[in-house]
């Protein structure tokens, strides 16, 4: 399945820009793509969600026990506070395994991707195909705070 | 008592000089959750090399803190693994009370840390273990 702008939640329009919108649909259908993934979306800073929740293949309802948004935005806000607590660079994102379950927070100026996958799928893998994403992303946005116009 | 731990130690040293590697660990740091200094070793071009082992210590341990709190106050779990990437670093914490362990590598091409490497930091937190307990 292709990410369209469906996968958008209807009043994230006002908030992103039609060349980001597309390229976080990118990203999230490259996750929709991994074997093993639960669920994904994507957050504002502060964890309203600018897309659905989406599964293997695209839109799902948020799986029973999914945290709210708004907590992924406060942990990764609270993460980067913490690194810059004691004196370090913002991390770009943050993985975690909980019960056999890794979930990764990526942070990209001010967005939160979260993504949850299911017990057992290869770490290596998700993480390389992740930072892969997450690394673009956020080139491309350093090109955006540059006033490159086409990004 | 002091002599046991002190060779304790050197025994889980000489495990973690085994582990460093060019291509990956870069340094391995132990430290209790209060921030007591207990072990440090790094590769000889690790850019960190020349911070105080004290305060290198208190940060592994209040970072880990911060994190695993933070973490479990959202999942409502216990959290003992936390990975964080950067552009050219990548930092592992474990926690295996009452330690921390915190490794830094490289993630040259993408490179994970990779999983028999990160049993070999679970057995050198259970011979921490065994040797200090």
């Amino acid at each position: 399945m292709s990410a369209d702008k469906s996968w958008v939640v209807e009043d994230s329009s006002e908030r992103l820009n039609p060349v980001w919108r597309d390229r976080i649909l990118v990203i999230l259908e490259d996750l929709a793509g991994i074997g093993g993934l639960d669920w994904a979306m994507v957050l504002d800073a502060q964890g309203q969600p600018l897309t659905k929740v989406i599964g293997a293949g695209g839109p799902v309802t948020p799986p029973v026990g999914m945290p709210p948004p708004t907590r992924f935005a406060t942990l990764a806000g609270e993460l980067v506070r913490a690194w810059k607590a004691v004196g370090e660079r913002e991390p770009s994102h943050f993985v975690e395994e909980i019960e056999g379950r890794i979930l990764i927070t990526g942070i990209v100026a001010d967005l939160v991707i979260v993504a949850g996958f299911k017990p057992g799928v290869a770490r290596g893998a998700v993480e390389m195909r992740m930072t892969k994403r997450i690394r673009h992303l956020r080139s491309l946005q350093k090109s955006r705070e540059r006033g490159a116009l086409y990004v | 008592m002091e002599n046991a731990a002190e060779s304790g130690i050197g025994e889980v040293e000489k495990i973690a000089r085994g582990m460093l590697h060019p291509k990956g660990p870069q340094a391995i740091l132990v430290a209790s959750v209060s921030g007591l200094p207990i072990l440090r070793v790094v590769r000889r071009d690790y850019d960190r090399d020349s911070v105080d082992l004290d305060r290198l210590a208190a940060w592994a341990a209040e970072l880990a803190n911060g994190t695993f709190q933070t973490a479990e106050q959202l999942h409502g779990r216990e959290l003992l693994r936390a990975e964080f990437r950067f552009e050219d670093e990548a930092v592992l914490l474990l926690r295996n009370d009452p330690f921390v362990l915190l490794v830094s590598w490289l993630p040259a091409s993408g490179k994970t840390l990779g999983g028999s490497r990160e049993d070999e930091l679970q057995d050198l937190l259970q011979t921490l273990h065994e040797e200090l307990n």
